[in-house]
């Protein structure tokens, strides 16, 4: 029987493999995950098909709805609730009232049933976003959203990560807006804001203090 | 102690504290159990998967895991398709209601999420709750969800071949409607419980105007029948007693748990509590005397209590008013002469108190209250009655109202219900409510009259005892999905409102009745009907919908009735007391605190809820005193064999109770019931056995004999021990205006240095005031903070392992003599340190401190080390071992014996949407009620305000607390209640020598005995 299972120059030959072969691979392979496996690349971009080929860039955009005419619990509620069917109904029961596209919503206030969108902005169930809180605050609905009035389909264009929430938490002025501007789709923050991590003036007259500690959304 | 630092000054009165008999007895074992954290093998799992099985599996698991989790599952939105009016999704509506309770009703606000109740609370108009609910009401939300409940209707047995159709329930009732009245009703028999609706009344009498023949009867374990006879003795009507004692000065109770069981427990406990605030120093304070043998909540808080066994209260209560009439010079009439033989020392120290209550009550004529207890003899109330009407108290601290209703709900019914059915005069038996099977006096034998009946027809909540006897059976909707009305013990009548469709197509009882008149109306349309006729009018519509939004009708309150004594007919009924004699040990009968008659019997929360006085959970027992346990050579657990002379015997484990009185076992009925969901299974010992029609409060000739066996009490109490410090501060009155500040003074200690620069609080900082001078020791915010904070059960087999998850729990301790202590309350939720030492021990920061002064815990962070918990001098918090919430949710009993999940679909719809259901393997605590913190903090921005109003943010032990003894705020706010509380000279932080500077603080406990009766 052999007395050594590996010849002796394997002595100098598996130091090499792991630092030139398993060594590199194992830090690649968790750089990657740590960096790819974020919300950053695995959340922005999310774009599911939905039941109802609803376009928010025809309503929104070139219809020029406002944002509230639809999701209108978003300002006193944490929820922007996905509107009921019965305010689909209230303009597609005469405009395109034959069309095989809206055969769904037709069908969902005829039978009372529910339509089932796809969620594409998720935040995790112990998280607890507010809607009416950042509205009230002075945050558009683009900032988090995107340019919605020119999506066809809705896409996420925001990581929604926990630290992507904090930097404005730390430094909100840049993306404050005035109320009347909340729904400006168009709105572009104002170059050059320095940061500015004391309280900030509102144009309601009140002093910003977004919380930054934990109860703050985890409850 | 390894190092004594701080030198604890002598209590003022030099009272030593105990929890327990081991703790009082300093036992090996219990200095064993001292040193652990958690019992000998807590830590250990239960299923038999060893460590090695273990880590095989989770090498497999974690190498698996990776390759789906890519991105979370898709997830839908179902909107409305037409949304109801008034609905903000995510924003809870509330709209009142009211819940029958024993001898009254508690008006309620229920919130509700997109149509799920799931949270209770008082409604500040109703006089029986004034905003705060009691632990019944607290809980009732969850039989809602039971999934024990009937969910179908039966013709036989419960099971599926039998189930029938709302439709085939319909016909059947109508055709036995039918029948019937081919007879003129003669046959019919109807059974309700001690109900107090204006529209099932009614509903009867159209049954009776329809079939004359009908006889309808009432049923209650706990009746009130003994005060309305009294009542009718005393003052010729068969009036009912409301009391007001926020009134009265000196409060007197003979053998009445006025404060948690009997009468308009909630506002009795407000009205108390009001009499004892002491905003200022020289503040009054009133007096309350409690003569009873087994130790309740209401003689937990008495500046003086007596006690002597049960059949000695009756003599109490005439020896009392012979002193009155004789020392005092009290115009009893008649009465004077028929008490006569009731020397104040008939027994032990009576002749002393007798006196001393005696010379307090006449020097407070009309600013005190006798109150008799409501199982006692009607010639006992007749007394109280006469004493109350000759101190001049009737009207003004004891209201004599007009009853709701005046006919037997006790064994008077019964006994004549069974008496028909043995007679075979009954042919058509039906039971409205109820469990009588199970509850009615055990010489009656119920069941076996319940037979004679050709057809018997159960309406009930649940399947039980009654149901399995009974031919047809109904499920019944519960009271959060019916429309009925309710007044409660002085007259004010709210509506009970649904707060959603019935889950499972039920039947209300004016449905059957409606059914059985053959009619179609609904319950909705009767209950308005019955209101149109006594508010009708153009303004209808009007009342009727601010009586939905008010939850009640305004000014329907009876007006105490101005009453006129008849001394010669009290006089006969007393010199007709016979006092029953010693012989051998007596037995008491009491509503169980977990089952009530047994119809919580299946609720968890309740079961889990410690008993005020025993901290009992999961069980009853035989309660004896410590004397009466040495004398039989008893131990807590072991198992008795409980005989009566006439007959009978019940094997039950004796528990000692300090405070009992001696050769007096007490015995609550409703547990161990046969017939149950998979929560009270096995649950307890059923004494109904030994409650016959002859004794069905108090019954001499009882023994006890030791069967050998021993039973495992899970007590919440010896856990969480903190080692002798003066946690609960008192004084007396007197004593308190000599030095206020005695709390703060009581404990010396170095200076308070912290290594770290202070950290200013300058927005909100919220902070708790506890006034234990006020805390009855109810448990209703126990419950009510397991409600709104998704607390899950664990089972008795968890509370053995001291694996109780309630945020906040309400301590207990015993002062004094072994066999008769003082107890003094303290609820103990997190205490929110502003050093805490949680916070310092957590290697991943799961634990942290906001901004406001919160302790905030974060649990998707948490990964289980439990050093906090370790670390936390005031034992607060919480892990999960399992999936508490998810795994076996029908049977907590069973959590933890394997990964069978059962998840119950309805019990999930009460979970409130703002609090995060936790997952195994994580630690918890109060959180102040951190949700309703943001949501108020959120609704202030939408307003544009900077900061939350004083009483926006109210938690939820805060909320329910029928005594306002939890002030929750914001301590930087000066205008604040709880500033202004936390600045009193009473207010003392427990173990704050630790500097750990505790948010939330107490106020010293402040007690008014009476002089006389101190220098014992």
């Amino acid at each position: 029987m052999q007395r050594y299972l590996f010849p002796k120059w394997s002595n100098r030959v598996l130091p090499a493999v792991f630092f030139l072969g398993i060594g590199p691979g194992l830090t690649t392979a968790i750089l990657g995950v740590t960096y790819y496996f974020t919300n950053k690349h695995v959340e922005v971009g999310y774009q599911p098909a939905q039941p109802v080929e609803f376009s928010h860039k025809l309503h929104a955009g070139d219809l020029g709805m406002d944002c509230r005419y639809c999701h209108n619990t978003v300002e006193r509620a944490h929820m922007a609730a996905v509107p009921p069917t019965a305010t689909c109904m209230n303009c597609h029961a005469k405009v395109r009232a034959d069309s095989p596209r809206l055969q769904m919503v037709r069908d969902s206030y005829a039978n009372d049933t529910a339509i089932p969108w796809v969620r594409v902005h998720n935040v995790p169930d112990y998280a607890y976003f507010d809607h009416s809180a950042h509205l009230a605050a002075g945050v558009g609905c683009s900032t988090c959203h995107g340019r919605v009035d020119q999506m066809p389909r809705v896409t996420q264009v925001q990581p929604l990560s926990m630290g992507w929430c904090l930097d404005c938490h730390r430094d909100p002025a840049p993306v404050l807006r005035k109320q009347a501007d909340l729904t400006n789709m168009a709105w572009q923050p104002p170059t050059n804001v320095p940061p500015n991590p004391e309280p900030t003036q509102l144009d309601t007259g009140r002093k910003l203090a977004p919380p930054k500690h934990c109860s703050g959304c985890h409850r | 102690m390894k190092r004594a630092p701080y030198t604890y000054g002598q209590d003022l009165s030099g009272k030593q504290y105990w929890r327990s008999l081991d703790e009082l007895a300093e036992t090996p074992e219990f200095k064993e159990a001292l040193e652990r954290e958690f019992p000998d093998g807590a830590s250990e799992l239960l299923d038999p998967v060893t460590r090695r099985a273990f880590m095989n599996l989770m090498g497999a698991t974690v190498g698996l895991a990776g390759l789906t989790a890519c991105r979370r599952p898709e997830e839908k939105i179902l909107p409305y398709s037409k949304r109801p009016e008034d609905v903000v999704e995510g924003m809870p509506l509330y709209y009142a209601t009211a819940m029958p309770f024993a001898g009254t009703a508690i008006g309620l606000l229920v919130e509700s999420h997109t149509g799920r109740p799931t949270k209770i609370e008082g409604n500040p108009r109703h006089a029986d709750s004034l905003g705060a609910a009691n632990v019944y009401a607290q809980s009732s939300v969850l039989d809602l969800y039971d999934p024990d409940r009937l969910t179908s209707s039966y013709e036989g047995k419960v099971s599926v071949e039998n189930k029938r159709t709302a439709e085939q329930v319909k016909a059947a009732l109508s055709a036995r409607g039918t029948a019937l009245k081919g007879k003129g009703g003669t046959g019919l028999a109807i059974l309700t419980e001690a109900h107090r609706s204006p529209t099932l009344a009614r509903q009867l009498d159209e049954v009776k105007k329809q079939l004359p023949g009908a006889k309808v009867y009432r049923w209650d374990a706990f009746s009130r029948d003994n005060v309305r006879e009294g009542s009718r003795i005393a003052f010729g009507r068969p009036l009912d007693v409301s009391l007001a004692l926020e009134n009265a000065k000196v409060i007197v109770s003979v053998g009445s748990d006025f404060m948690h069981t009997e009468g308009s427990p909630v506002k009795n406990a407000r009205a108390f509590a009001s009499g004892r605030k002491l905003a200022e120093a020289n503040a009054e304070m009133n007096r309350l005397y409690v003569v009873e043998s087994h130790y309740t909540v209401t003689g937990s808080n008495a500046d003086h209590r007596l006690r002597i066994p049960a059949r000695d209260v009756p003599a109490f209560a005439m020896a009392l008013a012979r002193e009155l009439a004789t020392a005092h010079g009290v115009n009893l009439g008649d009465v004077t002469g028929a008490v006569d033989a009731y020397k104040p020392e008939l027994v032990e120290k009576t002749g002393k108190w007798a006196r001393a209550v005696a010379k307090d009550l006449a020097a407070n004529r009309g600013t005190s209250a006798l109150i008799a207890g409501d199982s006692l003899p009607p010639a006992v109330h007749a007394v109280v009655a006469a004493v109350n009407h000759a101190l001049g108290n009737a009207g003004k601290t004891v209201n004599y109202v007009k009853a709701v209703d005046e006919s037997s709900d006790g064994v008077a019914s019964i006994s004549a219900l069974v008496q028909s059915l043995k007679a075979g005069e009954v042919d058509t038996l039906l039971i409205l409510g109820g469990n009588p099977v199970f509850t009615a006096p055990a010489d009656l034998d119920f069941a076996a009259a319940m037979d004679k009946a050709a057809v018997s027809i159960f309406h009930g909540l649940q399947e039980n005892e009654t149901a399995q006897k009974a031919k047809w059976v109904v499920h019944a909707s519960h009271y959060l999905e019916s429309w009925g009305d309710v007044r409660a013990l002085d007259g004010t009548a709210s509506v009970v409102q649904p707060l959603v469709a019935p889950l499972y197509a039920s039947f209300t009882e004016l449905d059957v009745l409606e059914g059985l008149l053959g009619g179609t109306r609904s319950s909705h349309e009767l209950v308005r009907a019955t209101w149109q006729a006594e508010k009708g009018g153009v303004d209808f519509e009007k009342n009727w919908r601010r009586a939905l939004h008010d939850g009640l009708f305004a000014g329907t309150a009876y007006a105490p009735e101005a009453v006129e004594a008849k001394p010669a007919d009290v006089a006969a009924a007393a010199r007709a007391l016979v006092v029953q004699k010693a012989d051998g040990l007596e037995v008491t009968f009491h509503p169980d605190s977990h089952a009530w008659d047994g119809k919580y019997a299946n609720n968890g929360w309740l079961q889990e809820m410690p008993d005020p006085m025993t901290k009992l959970t999961w069980d009853n027992a035989a309660f004896i005193s410590k004397a009466t346990a040495d004398a039989n050579g008893l131990r807590s657990g072991d198992v008795v064999t409980l005989s009566l002379k006439g007959g009978g015997s019940l094997t039950i484990p004796v528990l000692i109770a300090p405070g009992q009185a001696d050769d007096s076992v007490a015995l609550t009925v409703g547990q161990g019931r046969k017939v149950v969901g998979g929560v009270g299974k096995g649950v307890g010992f059923d004494a109904y056995g030994l409650r016959k029609t002859t004794g069905m409060s108090v019954v001499q000739g009882a023994s006890l004999s030791k069967t050998g066996g021993r039973h495992d009490l899970a007590q919440t109490q010896t856990h969480h021990v903190m080692e002798g410090r003066p946690l609960v501060r008192e004084t007396t009155l007197e004593k308190y205006r000599q030095t206020p500040n005695f709390a703060q003074t009581m404990v010396q200690h170095p200076p308070l240095l912290s290594l770290f620069d202070d950290f200013k609080y300058e927005g909100h900082k919220w902070g708790m005031v506890i006034d234990l001078t006020s805390c009855i020791g109810c448990n209703a915010c126990m419950v009510a903070c397991q409600a709104e904070n998704n607390i899950p059960l664990v089972g008795k087999k968890g509370v053995l392992m001291s694996r109780e998850m309630h945020w906040i729990r309400v301590d207990r301790y015993y002062e004094g003599d072994i066999g008769d202590p003082h107890a003094v309350f303290q609820p103990l939720p997190c205490q929110q340190c502003e050093n805490a030492p949680c916070e310092q021990v957590c290697p991943v920061a799961a634990t942290t401190h906001s901004s406001e002064g919160l302790n905030d815990m974060v649990y998707n962070r948490c990964i289980g080390t439990r050093y906090c918990a370790n670390n936390c001098p005031y034992k607060v918090r919480r892990f999960n071992f399992f999936n508490y919430s998810t795994d076996n949710i029908t049977n907590p009993k069973e959590l933890g014996k394997g990964p069978e999940v059962n998840w119950s679909t309805t019990r999930e719809m009460q979970f409130n949407p703002n609090v995060t259901v936790r997952a195994r393997g994580v630690m918890e605590k109060c959180t102040y009620c951190v949700q309703r913190i943001q949501e108020a903090k959120i609704a202030a921005k939408r307003e544009q305000q900077e900061r939350v109003k004083d009483g926006a943010v109210v938690t939820a032990c805060a909320q329910t607390c029928p005594t306002e003894a939890i002030i929750f705020g914001d301590l930087n706010d000066k205008g604040s209640r709880v500033a202004k509380h936390a600045a009193s000279p009473r207010d003392y932080g427990i173990l704050a020598e630790l500097n750990t500077r505790p948010r939330t603080t107490y106020q010293a406990k402040i007690r008014n005995p009476n002089k006389e009766l101190e220098q014992a």
